[in-house]
């Protein structure tokens, strides 16, 4: 038999072997590769079997009597030895995992594999009586595994259903003795049983044992699973129905499974000793065979594995790709990855929890090429979220046998960072002896000590834009003031809140509140005096009308983020037909991939000066995935220039589809109305930028300061005054909403009643006379 | 009951000899000494008996027919109730059980120890009569019934009869006496001379000195068993041999036995023989009415039944059916058979006795296997009957069956195939060596050819959740939910998965699936409602073939090349091509499938193109612009290499772009990001390339641009 090693986290093999430059790694486990899985007599196994198997009638069981690990530098035993069967597609597998703590946990470099993998569960049987002819017997009969033995001086009967159609026949045996067993007689324990029983209803109504499902076959007749308790298991059991039995369902009850802690070696010397035998039960009539013993020994080597990155799961630092495949968006350069925000702690994530028992402590260092080390001494410690990178397969097999799901390690740099290009390095110390390094990898410093920080631009207006024939500079527009029926309404709503009469959520946008459904309510009743104030805004259209959607050729670039994005970023300047550079003997897209000096807002227009698309622009790559975009934009008078105040229209919401540069610096802004690309209409624009340090599938950022919300955020609100004034929808084409922006706010709910009109009038009067203005 | 005799009688047959006719038969498992008990001399006893019409208005035959009312055991109704059928035990075994039912609608069966001899429907008010025999138990498939009117027949303890002897039979001397001795037993011209008797004396002292439970070599009848067979051919075997005898005028002087007062009209008797000394016991009692016996009927035309034409293990074709007849009624033992086999052109006709009876078939039917070497795949088959007694009558004839084709049962395979090419217009299929395959004869008889077909679809499959599951005979019926599928007779022949529960679909009438387990006498998973069903159609099913080429079967090349014009593929395609036998308007299964691997053509190379650097990113990579002379629809990648290497070694020095491979905007214009390397004071010249790449990855030569990147 050869032994072999295989490290459970990155699939590495091992052939074992007493050469010490063939050293296997501390969290190696050892294979034994065995022909069918053993029986285990050691107490070691996990996840045991019973271990037999019929080979041409004989009963031929392995087991497994002795598995030792001895520490030959120490010259003692390894207390807490355990092995599983592994599991693969299709069930269990005869390959013994010597210090395996689960059967999926050698699939975790395998995920794909692991989905599909399986412990061997026994699945229900069911056990028929075939079609043959009508029967007595009186003396034990075998049925596949069971043997049915009728009571002394009774027959058991085996008939044809009465159903023509059943074709089979039904076992009659009232309090015979049902056992299982194998060919040799080698009892079989069941933890599950039913009998599928034929019956009459009125005898079905009747029955007091417990009946999980009942059919009604037609002619009077039900069929009906009848549970017959068997404790914790049994091999037989008196039969507890005196009716007709179709067919017997039961389950092998498997053995059970512990779940112990992992034993991880220390670095040194090792033997591996098995030993056991392998017997052979005869069937009736023959003598059963001379046990053969068998047993394997074998010397190895346990050393630190040489680097850490097969254990590291992710880096907050650095490019994640370094540590597996992570297929989609990420135009980074390769080993570089994302400029990190400072206000973000580096964590590097293990995909084990067992790292510190081989480095209790590590030393992080920021090796700058250009600046002082930061070096920090830090321990290794469970993450505390308790996440694992476990196959969901092996979670599963652990809780649902009673056993825990340790959290992976990591290690976390509390030291501030500076702006700039280094490497992360991570070294062991140890007590004896010089530092070695266990792993490094490029990083980039962000300039910035956050998202926010590096999203936000200070703008008021759009003021540069880019056309067929180069970039325009426009001077800025200056901000638009309140309109004052605005301030009053919003006073209004304090003021009904203060009344306490209706109940409002001011924060939540709502469908519009149809007048009718206004007037009905008694603040509506109470409001209708104040409608005057600034008229009855225009209906909207839900879609982009007439020539406002995207041509196709723009259209189909929009999209979530992918791998093709930086693509899609220059194919959509390539067929704006925009110029970036004022020399008209330049590239039209010349200088489209340099970084700008500070982070900026542009628009990228057609001919007619309408913009296709923002462009929001910043010094240094973001992690686009991150980031999530809401755009508002309040309509404004008039219809060319400068904006000079609001219209009194709805306000448009658009959704947002980020097209990064190929860099990552950037990012175009494509709006959307109900889903359709739409060029944008001049007005003033809000731009809610969320950037979310946990957004799944991402590996996780940790604030240095914990964020109240989670997550970072910030609003560019600028006027954007190009292009055209967004059309109104004809009046035949829509119905009329309310003029105060009480849209805005859900429908008025009556908490209590009557209402007190003392105050309300005032306040209506006030508001009307234009006081409370603020 | 073993070790009892058993007689049967017909009644008063007027032609020669006439008289009562009986015949007895010997136990088959009495034995002394380890071989049959063969009784040195029968007694034959008879009674007088004033036989009556049977009150019960329900038509017997069989044992129940001729037995007096009086031998009916008359006990009462029985009220049988509880939750397992009702059994029914008797002090001894009986031959006939009779009741009037009253119940729900259920199955009587009725035992001889663990065997069940005889079934009947129970129906509400009907009768029911049971007869074998023995029957010792009856278990009835209901909770409640009433039996009423139960009565039981035991013919080997009738009620006391006057039994007086008419004659002694000395069967020791049947080893001895010669044909002329033993004719004085058969009143009548016999068939059998001296010769024959001869054979039938051996056969006989064999049969007695034949151990029992003797076997003979490789399945050929015992001794014994060869004995029962000749004397159950005919009556006048058995009253030769001393195992049957007619009670009647024409006797002249025994010259081996003694008789007395024996008949010269008929009566109603009751007959009974016993051995002389008491080895064995008496028969059961035979009731004959004192008239003539019914004629035999005539035969309806009998039926031509499975047939089927195969080829035989030899290699030579074999035609098989069955000639089966009923309604002969119910003293019939067989029929005489008169059939014409027409074969080819060719036609034969044949008598011959049929005397098989299927177990649980009623009386008065039967059939004979028939297995023909023939000589052609064509064979059309009639015959008609007569009926035949145990008495040596015969009945009218009957009319013949129409001409009955015989099917053609044949599933050949086809030759085996070894590979597949094609280059998009000529496939060409290979046999592997050696090329010996060859039609089998029935194909060649056939003018078989084989076909070749290419598959154009790939196996339907869909899942749905399991609504009801139950046990049918050899089958699971599973119950499915949800939308049906587009052709559920697809699936017929595919595989279902449901859980760890695997079978193949015999037939999906949706939503029921009828599976095969195949699970032989052993457990088989469960299948759970709830569960999903995960159903595919066999790749092998023809629906998803067509043919594309077909070839007589014999002579076939090693080569078979023929057109199979196909559109030039997009992407990697994998053509499969089977083979099946077409013959007689039959097909054969389709045999292991070959496959053919059909590439894109290799694209050409890209058209030259010019290069304009855009700027250089965050991280110091070189955007550039890419335009192509000419507009090229294939998929493109830039490569880039420093330098200007010669064309041959720009693939193994150059390095992708980050773009990868897409297509050309507007068939013309690439972007990608290069990480070139950023010139300081000097010029620094990199080779650009593009290259076209098809769906499966084939690759198009570089075409190349140096390109100088100017210091800073």
């Amino acid at each position: 038999m050869e032994l072999g090693a295989l490290h459970p986290i990155t699939g590495r093999q091992w052939q074992l072997s007493d050469d010490q430059s063939r050293s296997i790694w501390p969290d190696a486990c050892l294979v034994v590769p065995f022909g069918a899985q053993v029986k285990d007599g050691t107490g070691k196994v996990i996840n045991p079997v019973e271990g037999w198997s019929v080979q041409g009638g004989w009963t031929v069981t392995s087991t497994l009597e002795e598995l030792e690990l001895t520490d030959l530098v120490r010259n003692a035993k390894v207390a807490g030895v355990t092995a599983v069967w592994a599991a693969g597609p299709g069930g269990d597998t005869p390959a013994l995992h010597v210090l395996g703590d689960d059967p999926f946990g050698w699939l975790t470099p395998h995920l794909d594999v692991a989905a599909s993998a399986s412990t061997t569960v026994y699945p229900l049987l069911d056990q028929w009586f075939g079609s043959g002819p009508a029967q007595l017997f009186d003396s034990p009969r075998r049925f596949g595994e069971m043997v049915i033995a009728p009571r002394p001086g009774q027959h058991g009967r085996l008939l044809a259903a009465p159903l023509a159609w059943l074709r089979m026949r039904m076992l009659q045996a009232p309090g015979a003795r049902l056992s299982f067993s194998g060919p040799s007689g080698r009892p079989i324990f069941v933890d599950e049983l039913w009998l599928g029983v034929l019956c009459r209803g009125e005898e079905f109504r009747g029955m007091m044992l417990e009946s999980k499902q009942t059919t009604q076959l037609g002619g009077g007749w039900y069929y009906a699973m009848i549970n017959v308790n068997v404790g914790g298991g049994a091999d037989a059991v008196d039969i507890p129905y005196d009716g007709s039995i179709l067919w017997v369902r039961y389950r092998h009850r498997p053995l059970p499974v512990q779940t112990p802690a992992r034993v991880t070696l220390q670095p040194g010397h090792y033997e591996l000793s098995l030993r056991g035998q392998t017997t052979g039960d005869a069937p009736e009539g023959f003598s059963d065979a001379a046990p053969v013993p068998w047993s394997a020994k074998q010397r190895f080597w346990v050393e630190h594995p040489p680097s850490l990155r097969p254990y590291v799961r992710f880096s907050t630092v650095g490019d994640d790709r370094l540590f597996g495949p992570k297929p989609g968006f990420d135009p980074t350069l390769p080993g570089v990855g994302f400029p990190a925000h400072r206000d973000y702690l580096p964590v590097v994530r293990f995909c084990v929890p067992y790292v510190r028992g081989m480095f209790p402590n590590l030393r992080l260092e920021l090796d700058y090429p250009d600046a002082a080390d930061v070096v920090e001494d830090v321990p290794v410690v469970p993450n505390a979220a308790g996440e694992s990178t476990l196959p969901e397969a092996a979670i599963d097999w652990k809780t649902a046998h009673g056993g825990s799901v340790p959290p992976d390690d990591e290690v976390v740099m509390t030291r501030a960072m500076v702006p700039g290009a280094a490497s992360l390095r991570l070294s062991h110390v140890p007590a004896a002896g010089p530092e070695f390094e266990l792993d490094s990898w490029g990083i980039q410093v962000s300039r910035f000590a956050n998202a926010a920080s590096h999203l936000a631009w200070p703008g008021t207006c759009l003021t540069r834009s880019y056309r067929h024939d180069g970039p325009h500079d426009h001077p800025a527009c200056e901000t638009l003031a309140e309109p004052a029926w605005s301030a009053s309404a919003a006073a209004l709503i304090g003021g009904l809140r203060a009344h306490d009469l209706h109940r409002f959520e001011l924060d939540q946008p709502a469908e519009p509140v149809a007048h009718s459904r206004f007037d009905a309510s008694i603040a509506g009743a109470l409001l209708h005096p104040v409608d005057w104030l600034g008229g009855e805004m225009p209906a909207e259209y839900d879609a982009p009308p007439g020539d406002w959607p995207l041509d196709a050729s723009l259209a189909e670039l929009a999209g979530p983020l992918d791998a093709r994005a930086a693509q899609r970023f220059l194919l959509f300047l390539w067929r704006s037909g925009v110029r970036l550079s004022a020399d008209p003997a330049a590239p039209a897209l010349a200088a489209v991939g340099d970084p700008v000096a500070a982070t900026t807002v542009e628009a990228i227009c057609d001919d007619q000066d309408r913009p296709l698309a923002l462009w929001l622009r910043t010094p240094e790559p973001l992690d686009w995935r991150r980031v999530h975009v809401e755009m508002t934009l309040r309509h404004v008078n008039p219809d060319s220039g400068c904006p000079t105040s609001y219209a009194n229209r709805s306000t448009m919401a658009l959704t947002v589809d980020p097209l990064p540069s190929s860099d990552g610096s950037g990012a175009l802004l494509l709006a959307r109305l109900s889903g359709t690309p739409t060029r944008l209409p001049r007005g003033e624009v809000t731009l809610k930028l969320r950037y979310e340090p946990a957004e799944p599938g991402l590996a996780k950022l940790r604030p240095r300061t914990p964020l109240p919300s989670g997550r970072e955020a910030v609003t560019l609100a600028f006027l954007q005054p190009l292009g055209r004034t967004w059309p109104v929808k004809p009046p035949a084409a829509g119905g009329r909403v309310p003029s105060v922006r009480i849209p805005q706010v859900w429908p008025p709910v009556v908490d209590v009643g009557p209402p007190d009109p003392g105050p309300l009038v005032e306040l209506i009067r006030t508001l009307s006379s234009g006081g409370m203005g603020g | 009951m073993s070790a009892a005799l058993s007689l049967a009688a017909v009644g008063w047959v007027a032609e020669e000899p006439s008289g009562n006719r009986l015949r007895w038969s010997l136990p088959e498992s009495a034995a002394d000494a380890g071989r049959h008990i063969v009784p040195d001399t029968i007694v034959v006893e008879r009674a007088p008996l004033d036989l009556k019409h049977d009150e019960r208005a329900i038509k017997l035959f069989g044992p129940a027919a001729l037995a007096a009312p009086g031998m009916w055991e008359q006990h009462g109704d029985v009220s049988l109730s509880g939750l397992i059928p009702v059994l029914e035990q008797f002090g001894r075994p009986v031959q006939a059980v009779r009741f009037l039912y009253s119940g729900m609608p259920a199955l009587v069966h009725a035992f001889e120890g663990e065997h069940c001899v005889a079934t009947q429907v129970l129906a509400d008010g009907q009768w029911a009569l049971l007869q074998a025999a023995a029957i010792d138990t009856l278990a009835i498939t209901t909770q409640w019934c009433e039996l009423q009117m139960l009565s039981t027949l035991d013919l080997y303890a009738p009620p006391p009869l006057p039994f007086e002897v008419i004659a002694e039979i000395d069967l020791e001397a049947n080893g001895t006496a010669p044909f002329a001795d033993a004719a004085t037993r058969y009143p009548a011209t016999p068939q059998l001379d001296d010769a024959k008797w001869g054979e039938l004396q051996k056969l006989w002292a064999a049969a007695v000195a034949e151990p029992l439970g003797a076997e003979s070599a490789e399945g050929a009848p015992s001794a014994w068993q060869e004995l029962q067979v000749v004397l159950g051919a005919r009556w006048e075997h058995a009253v030769l041999c001393g195992l049957g005898f007619v009670d009647g005028p024409d006797h002249a002087a025994p010259a081996l036995d003694h008789w007395r007062s024996l008949l010269t009209a008929p009566r109603d008797l009751a007959y009974r023989v016993r051995d002389a000394d008491g080895r064995l016991e008496p028969s059961n009692v035979i009731c004959v009415p004192g008239a003539p016996a019914p004629e035999l009927p005539v035969a309806p035309a009998p039926t031509i039944e499975q047939g089927a034409v195969r080829l035989g293990e030899s290699g030579a074709m074999r035609a098989s059916w069955e000639v089966a007849w009923g309604g002969l009624g119910p003293g019939s033992v067989g029929a005489e058979v008169v059939e014409t086999v027409a074969v080819g052109g060719g036609s034969t006709t044949e008598a011959y006795a049929g005397r098989g009876r299927r177990p649980n078939a009623p009386p008065g039917t039967g059939f004979v296997h028939r297995d023909e070497r023939v000589a052609s795949h064509q064979v059309v088959v009639s015959a008609s009957v007569r009926a035949q007694d145990g008495f040596d009558r015969i009945g009218p004839p009957g009319p013949a069956s129409p001409p009955t084709p015989l099917a053609i049962d044949h599933h050949p395979q086809p030759p085996p195939l070894r590979g597949a090419t094609t280059d998009g217009t000529t496939a060409t299929l290979t046999q592997p060596p050696p090329v010996d395959w060859a039609p089998d004869a029935l194909v060649a008889a056939a003018g078989g050819t084989v076909r070749f077909l290419r598959r154009v679809g790939d196996p339907a499959r869909f899942s749905a959740p399991v609504l009801e599951v139950l046990p049918a005979g050899g089958l699971l019926a599973v119950k499915l939910e949800g939308a049906a599928p587009p052709d559920p007779s697809a699936f017929a022949g595919g595989r279902i998965t449901i859980g760890a529960l695997r079978g193949a679909v015999s037939l999906l009438a949706w939503p029921v699936a009828m599976v095969d387990v195949s699970h032989g006498d052993g457990p088989v998973a469960a299948a759970i409602p709830g569960a999903t069903a995960e159903v595919s159609q066999s790749p092998a099913d023809p629906a998803l073939f067509v043919p594309v080429h077909e070839l007589p079967a014999s002579g076939l090349p090693e080569e078979i090349v023929f057109a199979d014009p196909l559109p030039p593929p997009v992407t990697t395609q994998l053509l499969e091509y089977r083979a099946q036998i077409a013959f007689a308007g039959l097909l054969g299964p389709l045999g292991p499938a070959v496959q053919a691997l059909r590439l894109p053509p290799t694209p050409e190379v890209p058209p030259p193109f010019a290069i304009t650097t855009l700027g250089v990113d965050f991280y110091h990579r070189t955007v550039v612009q890419l335009e192509l002379t000419n507009p090229s629809a294939e998929m493109l990648e830039v490569w880039w290499a420093e330098g200007s290497p010669p064309a041959a070694d720009f693939s193994r020095r150059a390095v992708p772009g980050d773009a990868g491979v897409r297509h050309a905007d507007g068939g013309r214009t690439l972007f990608d990001t290069l990480s070139l390397p950023i010139p300081s004071k000097v010029d620094r010249t990199v080779t650009i390339g593009v290259q076209a790449v098809n769906a499966a990855d084939g690759r198009s030569d570089f075409a190349t641009v140096t390109h100088t990147l100017p210091a800073a």
